[in-house]
């Protein structure tokens, strides 16, 4: 099945199985494991997984272990909890670390599919705008340094003569220089052009 | 021989009296000398010779003091007339000796005064009054050596004696002869007196061979001290009835005080474990349950779904199955209902010293330790942050573990030492470890410990851990195998330090 993977890890057989074939209503591919050291060893279901739906008691590694680690590789998914108990704290801080949602078993199927649903889109969003910083950073690793000078004083709004008398180089050049930045980076404006290089910024490139 | 017929009939009469009086006097079980105004034995009766060891006709014509050790006490028989001589000691044919009682009556006859000596051997009581002599001597100079507070009570007068160091616990300046009411029932405290009563009573009636109880003592400056009683009766009468009694008071206040916090502890304990118990055993028991019942519910949706393929087809099909995935919410909805009532109350937190939990679980589980050579070894980070919690409930969970510990070394030959280790953890943790030399987690529960209803234990029912876990857990904290090999098993938890 193509599409955004959801992965469930449930230490119950049957949990594990009905939430499997449950998601699949939806018509989305689903990994099942019946333990967290499982998931964390398959490296292609991690880097495909839109939604992660995790047990939060289990033996060996719990789901808000698992929680912890990703984090701590700086991977990043949305996480759905469900629990048999009413491990409040424990719940209260996956939330606090970002867990996408909490549900008491037995829920409303509807509910859990709703919240997939949403996570997925969260995380195909996620992986655009990711992919699209990656982009924009490819594009501008292409700039050379004296382009990316000139861009630095196209940002900051400075007229080219400023920058030309800036890096001692001509108005032309600078010009020149502008010219290939824009076609570089493929932008149509230099309000797009600052945009994209805040949105970089912001992600903390360089 | 003007009064001849008189005379006979006088003699007739007399004949009646006097072969009476000889069967009586052949009869009674008391042995009876008669005696003339010399000192001779006139008579004696079977019972006298039986007593004195002699033939009857040996003894008559006997000077009465040859019986006598001391024949003194005879002087003046006739001339001083007594009811009663002097008891003293008397013998018999063989040398052997007796003591006794002689009561003495007197008799006028033509051929001058008899007197009739009614002899008691009272050797047996007297040996008892001796004994009872020695005993209480004993039994003083025992109290006293220990140094408590004496009382000696005489029950029909009610008057009661008692020692200067019992009047100085009480506060009494002088020696004012007392009641003993004054002291008990009145000066014990309501709350102790039913107790009390019931082991002086059960002395009293001989149910119990001496009375000891513990009860508060009003003082005279009222306030009450904890006091321990030992009392017991030194004599009674020949009924049985108690007619002295003696013993002792303690003053054990701070003793008590000191043992009485401990079983206050030690029962919050259990009731604390037996409430946690109940709580965890539905919160175990809803866990169990929730998984089948999400299975149940999806499942069903997932069916439900699958009909829709169908179309019109899988109509008559949908409301049941709509039905059983309602129901399983509802089934959902109950087991929660019911945690939320084990649950009542809740934690009940405040700021708790880890190192002093500790302390205490060591000197609560100490006897069980030495009872299987387990050594506790301490390692407790000072200062360490103050946890905000339920004090009650981490009690529970180290004294499982230490007791799981402890259990876990039974068979161990080697040195059964116990650490404890508390420690600053990360991210404003405080960690406890909890260390045995047992030989490892067994198979069957290796791969989960916490697992509710899984033990090796024989009587166990496998929530122990479980619980530890789900109290932990509700503190915000973890509870976690840190490392089980064949040498030994760390089970660590941490919680949330105040300061972190």
């Amino acid at each position: 099945m193509k599409g955004p993977l959801v992965c469930v890890v449930d230490d119950d057989d049957a949990v594990r199985l009905s939430i499997g074939l449950l998601v699949e209503t939806l018509g989305l591919p689903v990994r099942c494991f019946s333990g967290a050291l499982d998931l964390m060893a398959d490296g292609e279901a991690l880097q495909n997984a839109h939604c992660l739906v995790l047990d939060v008691r289990m033996p060996g590694l719990s789901g808000v272990g698992l929680q912890e680690r990703l984090i701590r590789l700086g991977y990043s998914v949305p996480i759905i909890f469900v629990s048999a108990h009413g491990d409040v704290p424990m719940v209260a801080r996956a939330m606090r670390d970002g867990a996408f949602d909490f549900l008491q078993k037995p829920f409303n199927e509807q509910v859990l599919l709703d919240r997939v649903h949403d996570a997925v889109l969260l995380a195909a969003r996620r992986r655009e705008e990711a992919e699209r910083l990656t982009e924009i950073q490819r594009r501008l690793d292409g700039l050379t340094a004296r382009e990316r000078e000139v861009m630095e004083g196209m940002v900051a709004g400075r007229l080219n003569k400023q920058i030309a008398d800036g890096l001692g180089i001509s108005m032309k050049t600078v010009e020149q220089h502008r010219a290939k930045v824009m076609e570089k980076l493929q932008v149509e404006s230099l309000a797009e052009l600052v945009r994209i290089v805040i949105l970089s910024e912001r992600k903390g490139l360089p | 021989m003007e009064d001849c017929d008189d005379s006979i009939a006088c003699d007739a009469l007399r004949l009646d009296c006097e072969v009476c009086y000889r069967a009586v006097f052949e009869a009674v079980p008391e042995p009876v000398l008669l005696v003339d105004g010399q000192g001779w034995i006139v008579d004696a009766n079977p019972a006298a010779a039986h007593l004195y060891h002699r033939p009857r006709e040996a003894m008559r014509g006997q000077i009465v003091g040859s019986l006598f050790v001391d024949p003194s006490v005879l002087e003046g028989l006739f001339e001083n007339r007594r009811g009663q001589l002097p008891a003293g000691i008397h013998l018999r044919q063989d040398g052997t000796r007796f003591f006794a009682e002689v009561s003495v009556s007197y008799i006028q006859q033509r051929g001058g005064s008899l007197a009739i000596l009614l002899v008691r051997d009272v050797t047996a009581a007297r040996e008892a009054v001796i004994r009872l002599e020695e005993a209480e001597e004993r039994w003083r100079f025992a109290l006293e050596g220990a140094g408590d507070a004496l009382w000696d009570w005489a029950l029909d007068s009610g008057e009661i004696k008692v020692s200067g160091s019992f009047r100085a616990i009480i506060g009494w300046p002088d020696e004012r002869p007392l009641q003993g009411n004054e002291i008990w029932p009145e000066r014990v405290h309501r709350d102790d007196l039913r107790m009390a009563i019931a082991a002086f009573s059960a002395h009293l009636a001989d149910a119990r061979p001496i009375t000891e109880v513990e009860f508060r003592l009003r003082l005279e400056d009222g306030s009450y001290r904890w006091v321990a009683l030992r009392g017991k009766v030194m004599q009674r009468d020949a009924g049985g009835r108690p007619l002295r009694m003696i013993g002792t008071v303690r003053d054990v206040h701070e003793h008590y005080l000191i043992e009485e916090r401990e079983k206050r502890q030690q029962q919050e304990l259990e009731r604390a474990g037996r409430l946690i118990h109940v709580g965890e055993m539905a919160s175990a028991l809803a866990h169990e349950l929730n998984q089948p019942l999400t299975a149940l519910r999806n499942f069903s949706a997932v069916a439900l779904r699958r009909l829709e393929e169908l179309g019109a087809a899988g109509e008559r099909i949908r409301e049941p199955l709509k039905m059983i995935a309602e129901q399983s919410l509802r089934a959902g909805e109950i087991v929660h209902r019911v945690r939320g009532l084990a649950r009542k109350g809740g934690l009940v937190t405040a700021p708790v010293a880890l190192n002093e939990v500790v302390r205490d679980i060591v000197r609560f589980t100490e006897f069980e330790a030495r009872a299987h050579a387990v050594q506790f070894v301490l390692d407790l980070a000072e200062p360490l942050p103050a946890v905000q919690a339920d004090q009650g409930q981490l009690e529970q969970v180290l004294s499982n573990l230490v007791k799981n510990g402890i259990d876990a070394m039974r068979a161990v030959p080697g040195e059964r030492i116990l650490q404890i280790l508390t420690r600053p953890g990360l991210d404003g943790m405080v960690e406890v470890a909890v260390t045995d030399r047992g030989e490892g987690l067994a198979e069957a529960v290796r791969s989960d410990p916490f697992a509710p209803f899984v033990t090796t234990k024989p009587d166990g029912v496998g929530l122990g851990l479980a619980i530890c876990r789900t109290i932990i857990e509700n503190h915000g904290g973890r509870l976690w195998v840190e490392n089980s090999t064949v040498r030994g098993t760390t089970f660590c938890l941490c919680i949330p330090s105040l300061a972190g």
